[in-house]
C-alpha cells in the first residue's frame, strides 16, 4: 500500500468514525480493526525497545516478556558509548547529499522539464537508463577508479557520486516542474527575469513539497547506507550508524539488547524527520505523478 | 542572502565557485581523508582486514600485541562478518590487498584455486615450524592437493553437546559420560535420554541440533561416512547410505520421537541472534549441539547450570572443527611482515590472549594447559581437548558455495517429512557431483 492510498484509508477510517450513532458496531468493529493493524505494524518497533532495556538473558526468554524485569537504562550509556564518531559521520554525509543532491536535481530537473534544446529526450532516457545498471556490475571498476583518486578510505565515495548523476531525484523533480502552471513561468519572463531567476524565485518555491519528498528520500538513502560504507571505508574513525550497528553482530553470537540500544538511537534521526516532514512529503510524492 | 537579492550573476559566481573548488576537491578537505586509500590499507605500514575485531576483544588487542613489539603500525580494518566476503573480492580483485586477512574456513579451497592466496611452505619451512606442536585437525587444514599451505589458522572451535544439568536432575536422566574415550552413549541412548528430558506441549525439548554444516558433518561421520563430501571432494557422501541414514536420524528426532522443535521453528530461530543458545541457556532445551565458539554466551548468559559433553557415537565419536584462519594475500605487498604477523598470532603469548573467552582453544597443543575450569560452568573443559583430537574438518571444495546453493533446499523438504533423506539428498547427487567436478 502506497503513503497516498495509505491517507486515503485512514480518511476514510476517520470519516465512519465521525458518523451518526447509528453506526456505532461499524465503529467498534473498525476501531479494533485499526487497533489490531496498528500494534501489528507497531511490534518490531515495540519489540527492539523492549528488548533495548531488558538484561541480555531476558532477550529470548520464553514465554516472551514485554517489560523487562530490572529496566536496564544503562544498556543506552553502554551502547551509546563510542557511537558519536559514527553517527557525526552519517549527519555529515547525509547532510553532503541531500544539499548537493538538491541543488543538481532540481537544476537538471528544470532542465528537462521546461528548457528545449537538442537532443533533450533522448538524454533524459540515457540518464534514465543508467539508472538501470546494478550497481554491483560496475563495482570493481570503480573501486579501481577510486582507488587511483585516492578516494578510498574518505568519505567522497559516499557522496560525490551520488550527487553528480541524481537519476531518481532529476525524474521526480523533473514531473513536478511539469506540473508547475506554464503562465507562472510566461509572467516571470514578461517582468524580465532570465532563465536562472526563473528558475530560482519563481519556479523552485512552487515544488517544496517535491524538494522536501527527495530531500526526504535522499536522506534515508544515505543514513541507512550500508554498502557503500562498507567497500570503501577502511577506518573506522570514517565508519557510519549502519556499520557501527552491523559491528555490534558477533560472528557466534551477539549482545543483542545493546544492538537493539544502538538501533533505537539510529532511528530517532529518520522518525523525527519523517515526523517533521511527512505532510512534505505524501504531497512531493503525490504532485510528481508517482501516487499509486 | 535572501532569496530576493540574488541575481542571476551572484548565483552562477557561486556556483563557479563551488563547481570549481568541487573539482579541485576543496569542501572535500573535511572527509577524513588519511591520504593512504591506494594502499588499500588505512593509514599503517601493515595492515590487516578482519571481522569481529573491535577495540577491546583478545584478537584485536592480540594484534596490537603483534604491532607493538614488531615496531609496526597496524591497520585493523574490522569489516562486519554478512558482507566480509564481498568486501575481500572487491579489495583483491582490485589489487589493492591488505598485509594480511582474516579468511572464513570455508573458503580458504577457493580463494587459492582462484590464485589469491599465498603459499605459506617456505616460511613454515624456513622457520622451522614443526606440526606436532599443533593440533593436526589446525595445522593440517590448510594443506591443499598441490602441497601448498594456503592459509594458517590460529583458534579452533570444535563441536561438542551442551546439556542443561538442571533438566537431567530433574528428570533423573544420568549425565552422558565425562570422557571422549568411554564407551556408550549411542544415537539409541542419546533418543531415549532426550525422550525423557522433553516435556509435553512444547515447554522443554529433549535436542536442539541446528540443520547447518556441523550437523552435515557430525552424524554421517559418526555413522561412519566421510560427511558433505568424499575426501577428494569429488562425491557428494552426503546423500550415500551413511549420509542419508544420519539426516533421516536427525529428522526423525522431531518427526517420529517428538523430542525436537519442528525444523521450520529452527530454521526461523536462525534469524534471531543467539536464538538457540539462549534455548539452552533459558532451559527451553534439555541437549544442544554447538561449537564451542558459544561458551562465552552460556557463561555470561545461562539462567540454568550446563556442563559440555561429547557428542554421541554411531560407529565412532567424531564431531566437526572450525576454524578462526588468517592468510597472506598473493598480492600482499609485504608478505614477511603478514607471515610474522600469522605466526605470532598461533604463538604461546597470543594463545594466552585468545584462551581467555573459554570459546576457542588455540591451535598449539599447549594451549590446552589455559584451558582449566573456574568457579563458572563448564565443568568438564578438559573435554574441549579431547574433542579436537577426534574432530574432522569438512572435506572442502572450492565450489563448496555452489554446491550449497543445490542440496540446502531439498534438505528442507526431509526437515518437513516431505520426502525421506535418501529420496531428497539422491534427487541432487548427480547435480552436485557435477558442481564439484567444475561442471556445474
Amino acid at each position: 500500500m502506497t503513503t497516498e492510498a495509505t491517507t486515503e484509508a485512514i480518511t476514510g477510517a476517520v470519516r465512519v468514525l465521525n458518523r451518526p450513532p447509528r453506526h456505532i458496531p461499524r465503529r467498534v468493529v473498525l476501531i479494533v480493526v485499526l487497533l489490531f493493524f496498528a500494534v501489528v505494524f507497531a511490534m518490531p518497533l515495540l519489540w527492539m525497545i523492549s528488548a533495548s532495556l531488558k538484561p541480555e538473558n531476558e532477550v529470548l526468554q520464553s514465554p516472551p516478556t514485554f517489560l523487562p524485569s530490572e529496566f536496564q537504562w544503562g544498556n543506552y550509556s553502554q551502547a551509546g558509548h563510542g557511537l558519536l564518531p559514527f553517527f557525526l559521520n552519517s549527519c555529515k554525509l547525509a547532510a553532503l547529499n541531500v544539499g548537493f543532491l538538491l541543488l543538481f536535481a532540481s537544476l537538471a530537473g528544470y532542465g528537462f522539464a521546461r528548457l528545449n534544446f537538442a537532443f533533450k529526450n533522448l538524454a533524459f532516457a540515457l540518464l534514465l537508463s543508467t539508472a538501470m545498471i546494478p550497481g554491483i556490475v560496475y563495482l570493481v571498476p570503480q573501486y579501481m577508479l577510486f582507488r587511483q583518486m585516492g578516494w578510498i578510505d574518505t568519505h567522497y565515495p559516499l557522496w560525490v557520486p551520488n550527487v553528480l548523476t541524481p537519476v531518481f531525484g532529476t525524474f521526480l523533480l523533473r514531473q513536478a516542474f511539469r506540473g508547475v502552471p506554464i503562465e507562472l513561468e510566461e509572467a516571470a519572463k514578461l517582468d524580465g527575469a532570465s532563465i536562472f531567476g526563473t528558475f530560482w524565485r519563481i519556479m523552485l518555491p512552487q515544488v517544496k513539497p517535491a524538494l522536501a519528498a527527495v530531500g526526504a528520500l535522499t536522506f534515508m538513502g544515505s543514513w541507512n547506507d550500508l554498502f557503500g560504507p562498507l567497500i570503501f571505508l577502511n577506518s573506522t574513525r570514517l565508519q557510519t550508524m549502519p556499520i557501527a550497528l552491523a559491528l555490534f553482530k558477533g560472528e557466534y553470537f551477539t549482545q543483542t539488547n545493546l544492538m537493539m540500544a544502538a538501533a533505537t538511537l539510529t532511528i530517532l534521526p529518520p522518525l523525527l524527520l519523517f515526523l517533521l516532514a511527512q505532510k512534505y512529503f505524501v504531497q512531493g510524492i503525490t504532485m510528481s505523478g508517482l501516487k499509486g | 542572502m535572501p532569496a530576493s537579492e540574488i541575481s542571476r550573476r551572484s548565483v552562477l559566481r557561486a556556483l563557479g565557485i563551488g563547481g570549481g573548488a568541487l573539482a579541485a576537491g576543496l569542501p572535500l578537505a573535511a572527509c577524513g581523508s588519511n591520504g593512504s586509500g591506494g594502499s588499500g590499507g588505512g593509514g599503517g605500514n601493515a595492515s590487516w582486514m578482519t571481522w569481529d575485531t573491535e577495540s577491546g576483544t583478545p584478537m584485536y588487542t592480540m594484534a596490537q600485541n603483534w604491532a607493538k613489539q614488531a615496531g609496526k603500525t597496524l591497520d585493523i580494518q574490522s569489516i562486519p562478518g554478512d558482507d566480509y566476503d564481498t568486501k575481500l573480492r572487491t579489495v583483491l580483485s582490485s589489487g589493492a590487498a591488505p598485509t594480511a586477512i582474516r579468511i572464513n574456513d570455508d573458503y580458504v579451497r577457493g580463494y587459492y584455486a582462484e590464485g589469491s592466496l599465498l603459499d605459506l611452505r617456505p616460511y613454515l619451512e624456513k622457520d622451522g615450524i614443526k606440526p606436532d606442536d599443533y593440533f593436526p585437525v589446525a595445522y593440517n587444514f590448510a594443506k591443499q592437493p598441490d602441497g601448498a599451505h594456503a592459509a594458517w589458522p590460529i583458534m579452533t572451535n570444535p563441536g561438542v553437546l551442551y546439556c542443561n544439568t538442571d533438566a537431567f536432575a530433574e528428570a533423573g536422566v544420568e549425565l552422558p559420560p565425562k570422557d571422549w574415550a568411554k564407551s556408550g552413549w549411542t544415537w539409541d541412548d542419546f533418543v531415549e535420554a532426550a525422550k525423557k528430558l522433553t516435556k509435553p506441549n512444547g515447554e522443554r525439548w529433549g535436542a536442539l541440533i541446528f540443520p547447518d554444516s556441523s550437523l552435515e558433518t557430525v552424524f554421517p561421520v559418526s555413522n561412519g561416512g566421510d560427511g558433505i563430501y568424499s575426501k577428494d571432494a569429488t562425491r557428494f557422501t552426503l546423500a550415500e547410505p551413511q549420509g542419508t541414514e544420519a539426516v533421516q536420524w536427525v529428522a526423525d528426532l522431531a518427526l517420529v520421537h517428538k523430542v525436537h522443535p519442528d525444523f521450520a521453528t529452527v530454521t526461523a530461530g536462525r534469524q534471531t541472534p543467539n536464538w538457540a543458545l539462549a534455548q539452552l541457556g533459558t532451559g527451553k532445551v534439555a541437549m544442544l549441539l554447538g561449537l564451542t565458539s558459544g561458551i562465552p554466551y552460556l557463561r555470561k548468559n545461562a539462567k540454568v547450570k550446563w556442563d559440555i559433553f561429547p557428542t554421541p557415537m554411531k560407529v565412532r565419536r567424531t564431531t566437526v572443527n572450525t576454524l578462526t584462519v588468517l592468510a597472506v594475500p598473493k598480492a600482499s605487498k609485504d608478505p614477511d611482515t603478514a607471515w610474522s604477523f600469522l605466526k605470532y598470532a598461533a604463538g604461546a603469548e597470543a594463545a594466552k590472549l585468545l584462551a581467555q573467552s573459554r570459546g576457542f582453544m588455540p591451535v598449539a597443543k599447549s594451549s590446552s594447559a589455559l584451558f582449566v575450569p573456574d568457579d563458572k560452568s563448564p565443568s568438564n573443559l578438559a573435554l574441549v581437548t579431547q574433542a579436537l583430537g577426534n574432530a574432522v574438518n569438512e572435506n572442502f571444495s572450492r565450489y563448496i558455495e555452489r554446491a550449497r546453493t543445490i542440496y540446502r533446499p531439498v534438505l528442507d523438504d526431509v526437515w518437513s517429512g516431505k520426502k525421506t533423506a535418501e529420496a531428497a539428498l539422491g534427487s541432487v547427487k548427480q547435480k552436485v557431483e557435477d558442481v564439484l567436478a567444475g561442471k556445474g
